[in-house]
């Protein structure tokens, strides 16, 4: 007889777990087969063994550790609305404080004007398109044809502003003078065109 | 079985109180299934941190769902959850260390241990040898003493097929545990 197709039914017969026909069978076996019942004795001594190794296997500590995390859980989620609102409302009141607190003990900086002079027209809004005057060469000096020639000479880069603007060509010669006027946006420029009596 | 038909007889005086939101109420009912919960949870994931983590998530489920459960079937239901929270832990962590490793261990036993400690020691080595399957149908049946019929509903399956997955696991279980102790069971 091959008994290596009993051992899973004499497996499941340690623990009861064949229905009655079948389990019937296996006893008919094992009263025949003294192999097969030292099989079934190490199933039985196998759970045993199984049982007692998981019985007992945990310290009460750790099922009150599981308690406490649950239970702080719980109590955490089950907070009402308006203690959780308080407590946000308490450290945004406290964090307020703390800025204004530190805003109060800061150097306040002292900001200094652009050494450059400009002249400010805090009343111009708007940007007025005026067109840009002929540019009228007085015939020059001897003087201002040395002045003129040296500036050809220089070229675009090297062109200086005059000193003086009561000294550029045409307001010596009586003719419109343009001033342009800066503004504290570097995208707005003023033209303002004045005839020779300052009109 | 013990543990489970006397888990299924619910006393009304602390489920419903937890129901009514009694925090005390709830804390001895979880006093009254917490073994139930955790030593399964351990059995099933082979080391008490994530037994602890699955048997939290297991209790806020259950304060959750109060209201719901029938307290007559209050330990199946835990042992349902319980199965499915530790199966989804199991896929989210690393693997269950190598059976091949668990037999280098196993045939070096430690020589200062207690045997109650052995013991412990061949039971966890012996389980990380089973699948998941195998391993929760065995702990189910021959460690928490559930029926077949419990075993199947509890990982929602038939009660042939956990029968068979029994079977298997016992005679891989006697195996190991025969070559752990040397014949000596």
């Amino acid at each position: 007889m091959n008994c290596g197709e009993w051992e899973e039914r004499i497996a499941l017969h340690a623990a009861g777990d064949l229905p009655g026909g079948e389990a019937a069978e296996v006893e008919r076996h094992l009263a025949e087969c003294a192999a097969c019942r030292e099989t079934a004795e190490a199933y039985t001594r196998s759970l045993d063994l199984m049982r007692a190794a998981h019985a007992g296997a945990i310290s009460p500590a750790h099922y009150a550790a599981v308690r406490a995390r649950v239970l702080a859980k719980i109590e955490a989620a089950g907070r009402p609305a308006w203690r959780q609102a308080w407590a946000w409302g308490l450290a945004g009141l406290a964090s307020a404080a703390f800025l204004a607190l530190m805003m109060q003990q800061r150097p306040t900086r002292q900001i200094t004007p652009p050494a450059r002079p400009r002249v400010a027209t805090p009343e111009a809004t708007a940007v007025v398109h005026v067109p840009t005057p002929p540019v009228v060469e007085p015939a020059p000096t001897r003087a201002r044809r040395h002045s003129v020639t040296s500036a050809r000479r220089a070229g675009p880069l090297d062109r200086r502003e005059p000193r003086n603007p009561a000294d550029s060509g045409p307001s010596r010669t009586g003719g419109p003078s343009v001033i342009k006027l800066l503004t504290d946006d570097p995208s707005v420029v003023i033209y303002w065109i004045a005839d020779s009596e300052g009109e | 079985m013990a543990d489970f038909v006397e888990a299924s007889e619910e006393p009304a005086g602390s489920a419903g109180a937890a129901r009514a939101g009694d925090l005390a109420g709830f804390e001895a009912l979880m006093r009254r299934h917490e073994r139930l919960v955790l030593a399964t949870a351990l059995r099933l994931l082979g080391n008490l941190e994530d037994a602890q983590d699955a048997s939290q998530e297991v209790f806020l489920k259950l304060y959750r769902n109060l209201r719901k459960l029938d307290g007559a079937n209050l330990a199946a239901w835990l042992y349902r959850v319980t199965v499915n929270v530790c199966h989804d832990t199991g896929r989210k962590r690393r693997p269950m260390e190598p059976v091949e490793d668990a037999e280098a261990v196993a045939a070096a036993p430690a020589r200062d241990a207690s045997e109650e400690a052995e013991r412990h020691r061949a039971l966890d080595l012996g389980l990380r040898r089973l699948a998941e399957r195998e391993r929760t149908a065995v702990v189910l049946r021959d460690l928490e003493g559930l029926s077949t019929a419990e075993v199947a509903r509890a990982m929602g399956s038939s009660e042939a097929t956990v029968r068979s997955q029994i079977s298997q696991s016992r005679v891989k279980m006697r195996n190991f545990l025969e070559h752990y102790f040397g014949r000596r069971t």
